[in-house]
């Protein structure tokens, strides 16, 4: 090791030249896949949270906001084979101005708090406390929405014309309540200017081992009966939408950061080819006085992976300060961007020893192979 | 690597043994052209000729570092003349060193360091401790004792051959072969190297191979080979002749 380093030491300039490029490809790969994991985790969360539920929506729009469906039809979505409970829900924009920032954006969250149906029930505390049935002016907040506001339990949050007390910081999710302001229908219908029976989604729960398809087909038909023209997304229906957004989004970023990890991996092997015909008499002094093919196949491949491994570790050193700078930057708008996941930081070793090993291979067989009477001519 | 049956007082006995280096598709140089040595254990060979003789390459055959087209050689006991790459580098750490022309010492390493380096290469491992006790015992019996850890570029001609010299004895071998060591130096740093090196042979048993163009290192060998046109050939005195010094011309 130290006769690897020492050799290294003799031409600094290429070599951390060299080290620099694959720093830059192990950088990119870091910093992109940070931004894949954050979504995959997002992702991931989302399923876990929604859990088998299928939203019922207005027809007339696709996303939950907006819209506007009868309470009454409630009742009806109830009463459908297989539905184990239907939870009415009312999401409005906190800050119309966030429409224009997709990222950034937090929204309003009118759930139903009765015992046993409220979705804030599968969710963690981090201060505070939950909202109780007929909360009035209360809300709980995801902790997006607290750093993005700078608020915390205790605190008014001013919500469209009224302030609202925080009585509840929520755990992050990694998903939509991260960015979500809980409170109740009634509240929610005040804020929004919403009709006394008004709601504008339907979170309808289902029974184990139920086809969450067919039966969403159901809830359509229930619903036109009632005069209500509706469309439903099913977890399935979700669970394809985002498995194949999120596969397209995967393949562009990991295609872009294996083109750059391939250029790091090509400066290394040029450096090595370049360094064996540079040292061919020094690899021919060594092999006459014993050195073996695989002492010299050795010492050269662990050149290679030394540059790797220390281009990894400063691309990966800077990934994570300019990760960390931009989410601090994104926080105050309560976005976080980049996700360093321990698999990442894994896969970012593994890809620089694997450019490595590549790149050094070739190289050092070169050397390995030369005809030590060959070597030792060579000026 | 065959163990041949041989006479134990030699410790190499080279027969008819020939290389040809291809240059290109059609022209061929013989280097050696059936070359017959016997070395004594113990003795001090000297290897003269003409540049393009084949000296070099003898000696690279007789290294192990290249082996011969036909032929055979018997290196202390054992039949190197076709073996194997992996068992001629193990049979040269053990029982060849070499000292080059221009000394090939690693810039970028002490002179400990490069004396180390065949001790590198050693298995069973040596401790990092052991490896620089006997470094630096080869180093002083050198005398460069106070020169350890001084980079090449800091030492002079001489004392770079010297760390040359420490390195090729520093593993023991049974042979130290030397090309031309004294090319790159002056008349009288090449006369201290090579007294040097009669004095290992003289209290050491140290059994030295030596290329030279210099006729008066020859004389005082126990053997002196002459080599041309890749074969040994007999004293004349027309061969001797170019390589005794000038007499000073009459006016």
């Amino acid at each position: 090791m130290t006769q690897i380093l020492r050799s290294m030491s003799r031409r600094r300039g290429r070599a951390a030249l060299t080290i620099l490029g694959v720093s830059i490809g192990i950088f990119a790969f870091v910093v992109m896949g940070a931004l894949a994991e954050k979504m995959n985790i997002h992702a991931t969360s989302a399923q876990r949270y929604y859990g088998r539920c299928i939203w019922v929506l207005d027809n007339r729009v696709y996303i939950t906001f907006g819209g506007s469906l009868p309470m009454s039809l409630r009742k009806k979505l109830q009463a459908v084979d297989g539905v184990r409970y239907v939870s009415p829900r009312i999401f409005g924009p906190l800050d119309y101005a966030d429409l224009r920032n997709p990222l950034a954006l937090c929204a309003i969250a009118g759930v139903d708090l009765t015992p046993g149906h409220s979705p804030l029930e599968g969710l963690a505390l981090a201060r505070g406390r939950m909202l109780r049935r007929g909360a009035r002016g209360e809300v709980v907040i995801g902790c997006a929405v607290a750093r993005k506001y700078d608020k915390d339990v205790g605190d008014f949050l001013r919500v469209h014309r009224e302030k609202m007390r925080i009585v509840g910081v929520l755990e992050p999710t990694n998903t939509d309540p991260d960015s979500l302001v809980f409170m109740s229908l009634e509240d929610a219908r005040r804020v929004l200017a919403m009709e006394r029976d008004e709601v504008t989604a339907f979170a309808v729960y289902v029974e184990p081992n139920e086809d969450a398809e067919a039966l969403a087909e159901v809830l359509v038909h229930v619903a036109a009966r009632e005069g209500v023209p509706v469309h439903t997304i099913s977890p399935e229906e979700i669970q394809r939408n985002v498995g194949s957004a999120l596969s397209i989004f995967n393949g562009i970023v990991y295609a872009c950061t294996i083109i750059a990890v391939l250029v790091g991996t090509l400066g290394i092997a040029n450096t090595m080819v370049m360094s064996v015909s540079e040292r061919a008499r020094e690899i021919g002094t060594k092999k006459a006085i014993g050195a073996r093919t695989s002492d010299i196949f050795v010492e050269f491949l662990g050149e290679a992976l030394v540059i790797a491994v220390v281009g990894g570790a400063i691309g990966l050193a800077l990934a994570v300060l300019a990760t960390w700078l931009l989410n601090a930057r994104l926080a105050e708008g309560g976005v976080t961007l980049f996700i360093i996941t321990a698999r990442l930081v894994c896969a970012a070793f593994a890809v620089a020893l694997v450019a490595g090993c590549i790149a050094g291979i070739y190289p050092a067989l070169r050397a390995a192979r030369l005809d030590p009477v060959q070597a030792l001519r060579s000026v | 690597m065959e163990h041949a049956t041989s006479d134990n007082k030699l410790i190499v006995r080279a027969r008819g043994l020939v290389k040809v280096y291809r240059l290109g598709r059609r022209n061929t140089v013989t280097a050696l052209a059936g070359v017959d040595l016997d070395v004594p254990r113990g003795s001090f060979t000297v290897v003269m000729g003409p540049s393009g003789s084949g000296k070099s390459t003898l000696l690279n055959v007789l290294g192990c570092l290249d082996t011969p087209d036909e032929g055979t050689l018997i290196v202390d006991g054992r039949d190197v003349t076709r073996a194997r790459r992996s068992a001629l580098s193990d049979f040269r750490l053990r029982t060849v060193g070499f000292v080059f022309q221009q000394f090939n010492l690693l810039p970028h390493l002490t002179a400990l360091e490069n004396v180390m380096l065949p001790l590198n290469y050693r298995r069973p491992r040596l401790s990092a401790q052991e490896k620089r006790e006997r470094a630096a015992a080869a180093l002083r019996r050198v005398g460069l004792g106070h020169r350890l850890h001084h980079r090449p570029d800091e030492l002079s001609g001489g004392e770079q051959q010297r760390v040359g010299i420490a390195r090729a004895m520093v593993n023991e071998p049974k042979i130290i072969l030397a090309d031309e060591p004294t090319g790159e130096l002056d008349t009288k740093t090449g006369a201290e190297v090579i007294e040097m090196m009669y004095e290992l042979n003289r209290e050491r048993g140290q059994t030295i191979i030596l290329v030279t163009h210099d006729y008066a290192v020859g004389q005082r060998a126990d053997q002196l080979v002459f080599m041309s046109d890749g074969r040994i050939v007999p004293r004349l005195a027309e061969l001797e002749a170019p390589l005794a010094p000038a007499p000073p011309k009459q006016s």
